[in-house]
C-alpha cells in the first residue's frame, strides 16, 4: 500500500477505505500465494506430488474399504494387461521358481509314497523278503545293493540348448564318442519340428510337452520352456532319479541364461557363447557325478522296497537264482571296483560275465596301460580269485591330450642319461682324489728320506703342492659345472612338465574335481590336507596365464538362517583366498563369493558334512572384477 | 565375416515342387521322389550373402513343410519363427498365384513384416518361348517372383540368394 498522499481524493479514499484496501492487498497476497502453488498443471503435479503419498497412506488407514475399491480395479487390469502381453516371458521367468515347486512336490509325494509302501512292508512278512534279507546277511550287502545287481551302466552322451521358437541351435555338448553323424543344426530343426508336431497331435488338449524320446536303448529326455529346449541324450536303463536331476539342472539354466535366451537372434555373442558353453559343460559334469552318485548311495529304503518288487516279480529260487545272483555280484563288485578309480571317469568300459569262459570280461578303452594293470590289480583283488579277462584297449598314444607317458618316459631317460653322466663326472673326481692322495703320499716319503736335499726338495714340494692346488682347482670347476648341469637338467624336466599339461587345462581339471572341506565355520576339516590342497592350487594358478582368475566359491550346510548360512559361506571363501593370498596368489587373481546352502552335494548336515566347503570355478571371461 | 543363422520356411501347395526346389539348392540334385516325414523336412544351407554394407555368412536353416490338408494349424507351428519365407507355386497352374498369396498371408499372420520371396515353378513344362510381364506379378504378390525349374535347375541358387539377401537385410 503507498504511503504517499498526493490528491486529496486519495487523501479522502484512504481514510474512508483504510480497514477495506489493507483486506484487499492481504487476499491478493494470498491469491498468488494460491496460484504459485495449483495455478499451473505444473505447480498442480508439484504440489500433489509433495503431499499426494501422505494423503494416500491417511486415507488408506482412515478408509482402506473405499480407496481399495477405487483403486483395485486399475491394478487388476493393468497387471492383466501386462500378463496378457508378455506371458512367455512370464512363464520363462517364473519357470525356475515353479520348476522348483512342482518338482519339491512330486519329491515329497513320491517319499511318502515310499514310506507308506516301507510301513506295510515292515509289517508284512513274505517268504520273498525273508529271501531278499537272508541273501543280503549272507553276502554282507545292503537290500539296496541286491538290487543295484540289476541295473546295468548307464551314460549321458549329448546336450543340446535349442532355441524353442526357431528350432534354432543355441549350444551343444556332447561325450567325445558320441556319434555326431546328424549335423548339429539339423537335429535341433528336427527336434523342434517333432516336439511341435506331437505337441498338435496329441498334446493340445493336455497341455503336454514330448519328454522322452526312446531309441533302443538310447533315450532323449526333452525339457521345455517356452524360449529355451533342453534336451540330454542317455544311453542304458535311466536311474530314477535322472528326471529330478535333469530338470534341477534346466531349472538352474533357465535361471541363469533365460534372459539371455528368450532374446537369442541365430547367435550369441562370442563370450557369451563360451561362458554357456561352459556352463553346460558343468552340468554336464555334474550329471555325471549324479549318476555315480545314483549308484553309490541309493536312497536306502526305497530300494530296499524295490528290491523286494524286483524279487517278487522275478520269482526266482533255487540254483540258477544263486548262479544268476554270483554272476550279479561279480560283474556288480568288478563295476564298482572300476568306479571307484577317478581316472576312469568318463571312459567306456563295460563289465559282463562270460558265461561260457566262466569269467568276468572287461572290455572298453582305458587312458592308458598303467591305470589298466592298476584296475586289473584292483580287480584281482575285489573278486577274490574268479578269473579276469581284459579285453579292453588303451587309448592310443600320439595325440595332444593322450601323449604324456611316452613323454614322461623320454624325460625319464633324459634324466637317466644326466645321472649316468653325473656318475661319470664323479668316478673323474674319485680317481684324482686318490691321485692327490697318492702325491701326498710320495711327498711324505720324500720327506723322510731327501733330508739332506732339503732344498731341493723343497722346491719340488711346492712345485707338488702347486700342482695339487691347481688340480683340486680344476676339480672344483668340473664338481660346479657338473652342479650345475644337475640344476638345468632338471629346470628343464620343469619347464617339460609345464609343457605336457597345458597348465590352464591343469588348473581346470584341478578346480573341477577339488574342494576343501570345513568342520566349523572356517576351521579346515583336515588342516594338511587342506594345505596341500591350497599349495598345489596356488601352484597351478602360477603357471597358468595371468588372465585366468578363479572365482573362491564357499557354501556352507542348512543348518541355520540362509543370512548367517551366506556369511558362514563367505567365510570360508576368504579363509581359503588369504591363505592363497599367503602362499603367493595375486589377490586380483581371486574372487571370494559365498552361495549359502543353496548347493547342497548331498543331504548330509553337521561338522562331517560334505556341504560345508569351498569349491573353485573359473572366473568367466569379460565378467566384471568384483566382490 | 560376421555369421547368422536363420530359420526359413518353404511353403505352397501340394506336389508344386518345395522339396525338389531344397534338394536341388541343398544337394544340387533332382530326385523324383521324396519321403515325407512329420509333414516338416528340415535341411541346412550355409551361403555367403552380400548385403549393400557387408558380406556375411548365412546358415539357412530351410524348413521344407507339407500344405497341411486338413486343418492349417500343422502349417502354423512350423512357421513360428521362420525369419523368411519361400512361397513356392506351380507355373503350369492357372491358380498359382492366386494360391501363392493366400500361402504367403498364412505366413505373415504368424510372423508379420518378414522377407517373402515367390517362387514359380515348373518352367520347363511351359511352352518355349512364352513370356510373362513378372513385374505385375511381383505387385500383385507384395514381393520378388523368380521363375524357377528344379528339372532343370534354372534359377534355384538365384531363388535361394534373393531370398537370404533380404532376410540378412531385415532381420541381420
Ligand atoms: N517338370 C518338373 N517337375 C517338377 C519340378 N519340380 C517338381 N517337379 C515334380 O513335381 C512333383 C512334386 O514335387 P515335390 O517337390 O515333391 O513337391 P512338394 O509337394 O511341393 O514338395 C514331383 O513329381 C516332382 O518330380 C520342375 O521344376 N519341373
Ligand atoms: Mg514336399
Amino acid at each position: 500500500m503507498t504511503g504517499a498522499t498526493k490528491t486529496p481524493e486519495a487523501e479522502l479514499k484512504r481514510l474512508l477505505l483504510a480497514r477495506e484496501l489493507d483486506l484487499l492487498y492481504e487476499l491478493n497476497d494470498r491469491v498468488e500465494g494460491v496460484e504459485d502453488r495449483v495455478g499451473s498443471d505444473g505447480a498442480l503435479r508439484d504440489s500433489v506430488h509433495r503431499v499426494i503419498v501422505e494423503v494416500l497412506q491417511r486415507a488408506n488407514a482412515s478408509d482402506h474399504e473405499r480407496i481399495a475399491r477405487t483403486i483395485a480395479p486399475l491394478v487388476l487390469s493393468s497387471i492383466r494387461e501386462e500378463i496378457r502381453n508378455s506371458r512367455d516371458m512370464l512363464v520363462d521367468a517364473l519357470y525356475p521358481i515353479t520348476g522348483r515347486l512342482v518338482a519339491a512336490a512330486v519329491r515329497n509325494a513320491f517319499r511318502r509314497l515310499l514310506e507308506n509302501l516301507n510301513d506295510r512292508l515292515d509289517r508284512s512278512v513274505s517268504f520273498d523278503r525273508l529271501f531278499n534279507r537272508l541273501r543280503a546277511k549272507i553276502t554282507g550287502s545292503s537290500e539296496a545293493e541286491i538290487l543295484l545287481l540289476q541295473n546295468p551302466p548307464f551314460d549321458i552322451t549329448d546336450l543340446l540348448v535349442i532355441h524353442r521358437p526357431t528350432g534354432l541351435l543355441i549350444a551343444r555338448i556332447a561325450d567325445e564318442g558320441a556319434s555326431m553323424a546328424v549335423d548339429s543344426d539339423l537335429m535341433a530343426g528336427m527336434l523342434t519340428a517333432i516336439m511341435a508336431f506331437t505337441r498338435d497331435a496329441f498334446g493340445s488338449a493336455t497341455d503336454g510337452e514330448l519328454s522322452t524320446l526312446t531309441f533302443g536303448d538310447a533315450e532323449l529326455h526333452l525339457m521345455t520352456s517356452p524360449a529355451v529346449i533342453l534336451a540330454v541324450a542317455t544311453r542304458g536303463p535311466a536311474p530314477a532319479a535322472l528326471g529330478t536331476a535333469l530338470q534341477e539342472e534346466f531349472v538352474d539354466l533357465i535361471e541363469r541364461w533365460g534372459e539371455t535366451l528368450r532374446d537369442f537372434t541365430g547367435s550369441l555373442l562370442d563370450f557369451q557363447q563360451r561362458a554357456l558353453e561352459t556352463d553346460l559343460r558343468n552340468s554336464f559334469r555334474q550329471l555325471l557325478q549324479r549318476k555315480a552318485e545314483v549308484v553309490r548311495r541309493p536312497p536306502y529304503k526305497a530300494l530296499a522296497v524295490l528290491a523286494v518288487l524286483a524279487v517278487l516279480a522275478l520269482g526266482w529260487g533255487g540254483y540258477s537264482a544263486y548262479r544268476d545272483y554270483r554272476v550279479d555280484i561279480l560283474t556288480q563288485t568288478a563295476t564298482r571296483t572300476l568306479a571307484a578309480d577317478p581316472t576312469l571317469t568318463g571312459y567306456p568300459i563295460d563289465v559282463a560275465y562270460d558265461t561260457e569262459l566262466r569269467t568276468v570280461t572287461v572290455t572298453g578303452l582305458f587312458p592308458d596301460i598303467d591305470t589298466r594293470l592298476r584296475a586289473e590289480e584292483a580287480l584281482a583283488a575285489a573278486l577274490d580269485d574268479a578269473p579276469v579277462q581284459m579285453r579292453a584297449a588303451v587309448v592310443p598314444r600320439g595325440g595332444s591330450g593322450g601323449a604324456i607317458a611316452p613323454r614322461i618316459a623320454a624325460l625319464e631317460a633324459v634324466v637317466a642319461d644326466g645321472l649316468a653322466d653325473i656318475d661319470d663326472r664323479l668316478d673323474g673326481l674319485d680317481e684324482a682324489k686318490s691321485a692327490i692322495l697318492e702325491q701326498s703320499a710320495r711327498t711324505a716319503a720324500l720327506e723322510t728320506t731327501l733330508d739332506d736335499g732339503l732344498a731341493e726338495a723343497d722346491s719340488r714340494l711346492d712345485d707338488l703342492a702347486a700342482a695339487a692346488v691347481a688340480r683340486a682347482n680344476t676339480l672344483e670347476l668340473s664338481l660346479d659345472q657338473t652342479k650345475a648341469a644337475a640344476t638345468e637338467q632338471s629346470a628343464r624336466i620343469a619347464g617339460l612338465e609345464t609343457a605336457i599339461g597345458d597348465p590352464a587345462a591343469a588348473l581346470f581339471r584341478f578346480m573341477a574335481g577339488n574342494a576343501l572341506f570345513f568342520s566349523e565355520v572356517a576351521d579346515f576339516r583336515d588342516p594338511s590336507a587342506a594345505e596341500t590342497t591350497l599349495s598345489r592350487l596356488a601352484a597351478l594358478i602360477g603357471a597358468a596365464p595371468e588372465d585366468m582368475r578363479v572365482r573362491i566359491v564357499g557354501y556352507s550346510d542348512e543348518i541355520g538362517s540362509s543370512r548367517a548360512n551366506s556369511l558362514i559361506s563367505l567365510d570360508r571363501a576368504a579363509a581359503v583366498v588369504d591363505r592363497l593370498v599367503a602362499l603367493g596368489v595375486p589377490p586380483e587373481r581371486l574372487i571370494a563369493i559365498g552361495r549359502g546352502a543353496s548347493k547342497p552335494l548331498s543331504g548330509t548336515v553337521g561338522a562331517g558334512s560334505g556341504n560345508r566347503r569351498v569349491e573353485f570355478e573359473p572366473v568367466l571371461a569379460g565378467e566384471a572384477v568384483g566382490r | 565375416m560376421r555369421a547368422l543363422s536363420r530359420k526359413i520356411c518353404i511353403i505352397g501347395d501340394f506336389a508344386v515342387g518345395k522339396t525338389s526346389l531344397v534338394r536341388r539348392y541343398v544337394l544340387n540334385q533332382f530326385s523324383p521322389n521324396y519321403q515325407a516325414t512329420l509333414g516338416v523336412n528340415v535341411y541346412k544351407y550355409t551361403d555367403e550373402i552380400s548385403t549393400g554394407t557387408e558380406t556375411l555368412t548365412l546358415s539357412q536353416i530351410l524348413w521344407d513343410i507339407e500344405g497341411a490338408k486338413n486343418g492349417r494349424d500343422v502349417i502354423e507351428t512350423y512357421l513360428r519363427g521362420g525369419a523368411g519365407a519361400l512361397v513356392v507355386g506351380d507355373a503350369t497352374r492357372a491358380e498359382a498365384v492366386e494360391n501363392m498369396q493366400r500361402t504367403a498371408a498364412t505366413f505373415l499372420a504368424v510372423q508379420p513384416g518378414r522377407p517373402v520371396v515367390f517362387a514359380l515353378n515348373k518352367i520347363d513344362l511351359l511352352p518355349a518361348g512364352a513370356e510373362f510381364d513378372d513385374t505385375a506379378t511381383a505387385d500383385e504378390l507384395g514381393g520378388p517372383v523368380v521363375r524357377t525349374s528344379a528339372a532343370t535347375g534354372a534359377s534355384v541358387p538365384q531363388l535361394f540368394r534373393t531370398l537370404g539377401q533380404l532376410v540378412a537385410e531385415v532381420d541381420g
